[in-house]
């Protein structure tokens, strides 16, 4: 794959890294250094991509691989991003307050509850998610179970 | 509306990220911290090379069997780190991109404890061996005589045991602190999160 075949598959696939992204960085600067990060350990990693899975699903697994081997910190605070364009809709639009909980809810997770939710929410089901975690399956419905009743909370506390 | 809807619903556009893309891939170096360890193994082995083959010619130059039984132990020592480092270079080189969460970050945890220990082993050596050199070097130039005339007096031999014992705890203690104060965090988050995906309940 040339570079530029690699640069529009990334770009059709773009959307899982930026909410990847947008789950794991504490601020803008870290939020670019992780997308750049990503795209520099995919392209490396590209040669290897073999096509048994779909690019989307790949290109997730690098991501989170990525994320979770890069960050030298936790810090559960909360994100504010700046240059964020929808700061605006959100104070307006109720419904947007809603699905922005929702991302400020599973920030408020352990590192790798948000990757297995992240995974639940964008349809991957538990076998996958249990592939690309690697813990077994029945592992994975018991996390997620749990996962679930912690954002549950979460989100009645911040109502 | 479920979880699954309103996730949906979240913006995975970023106009920020999208320029970004635009460039092309980065050409900035990596900030894997793996990729900075690879770095630092190559500059210690090509080090540690020059150092063999300094010891190498010590030995040819001095052929005293005090010198061979010293020297030879140490540059054994040293060619056993060097060997170490390099299989740590390569296994580090593979792309593991295929990997799941949980063996990608055992093997960044186990690549960073491997880097310590090699560092901490080859320190053990290097600190005595730099203590006693300096030691005699620093007193050889202070008095302004040969190293033999100096080390001749047994006031110098037991102040010399004592500077090396005095000097390696501390310098394997300054060692330790930089590598946790480097990586340490980094490692124990690692371990945190290995943990915590394996822990069952």
């Amino acid at each position: 794959m040339t570079e530029a075949e690699f640069l529009i598959q990334v770009k059709l696939n773009q959307g899982i890294i930026y909410k990847l992204v947008s789950l794991y960085a504490v601020d803008s600067e870290e939020k670019k250094d992780l997308y750049q990060e990503i795209i520099l350990q995919a392209w490396k990693g590209i040669k290897n991509f073999r096509g048994d899975s779909k690019f989307s699903t790949w290109l997730y697994r690098v991501s989170l691989n990525t994320i979770l081997t890069l960050k030298r910190k936790e810090q559960m605070i909360e994100y504010k991003d700046t240059l964020d364009p929808y700061a605006d809709l959100i104070q307006s639009d109720p419904s947007r307050v809603d699905t922005e909980n929702i991302r400020q809810a599973i920030r408020q997770l352990h590192a790798t509850d948000r990757a297995i939710i992240s995974l639940h929410l964008d349809g991957y089901d538990n076998g996958e998610i249990s592939t690309m975690i690697g813990i077994s399956n029945n592992h994975v419905s018991v996390k997620l179970h749990r996962i679930k009743q912690q954002l549950s909370k979460i989100l009645k506390t911040a109502e | 509306m479920n979880w699954e809807d309103k996730w949906k619903e979240i913006s995975s556009e970023d106009d920020m990220l999208s320029n970004l893309i635009e460039r092309g891939v980065p050409t900035t170096p990596s900030k894997d911290p793996l990729q900075k360890i690879k770095k630092g193994l190559l500059i210690n082995a090509c080090i540690g090379i020059v150092v063999a083959v300094g010891y190498l010619l010590v030995m040819i130059f001095f052929p005293v069997w005090q010198v061979f039984l010293c020297i030879g132990i140490v540059f054994l020592f040293t060619v056993w780190i060097l060997m170490k480092s390099w299989k740590l270079y390569f296994n580090m080189n593979k792309s593991r991109n295929e990997n799941s969460l949980l063996e990608e970050m055992k093997r960044h945890y186990q690549g960073i404890k491997d880097w310590m220990n090699i560092q901490q082993r080859a320190g053990l050596l290097i600190y005595p061996v730099a203590a006693a050199g300096g030691f005699m070097v620093g007193g050889s130039l202070g008095a302004g005589k040969p190293i033999s005339v100096v080390m001749s007096k047994p006031v110098m031999l037991v102040a010399l045991v004592i500077v090396v014992a005095m000097l390696v705890p501390v310098c394997v203690y300054l060692a330790k602190w930089l590598n946790r104060r480097y990586f340490g965090k980094y490692a124990e988050l690692l371990k945190e999160n290995i943990e915590r995906l394996q822990k069952e309940n």
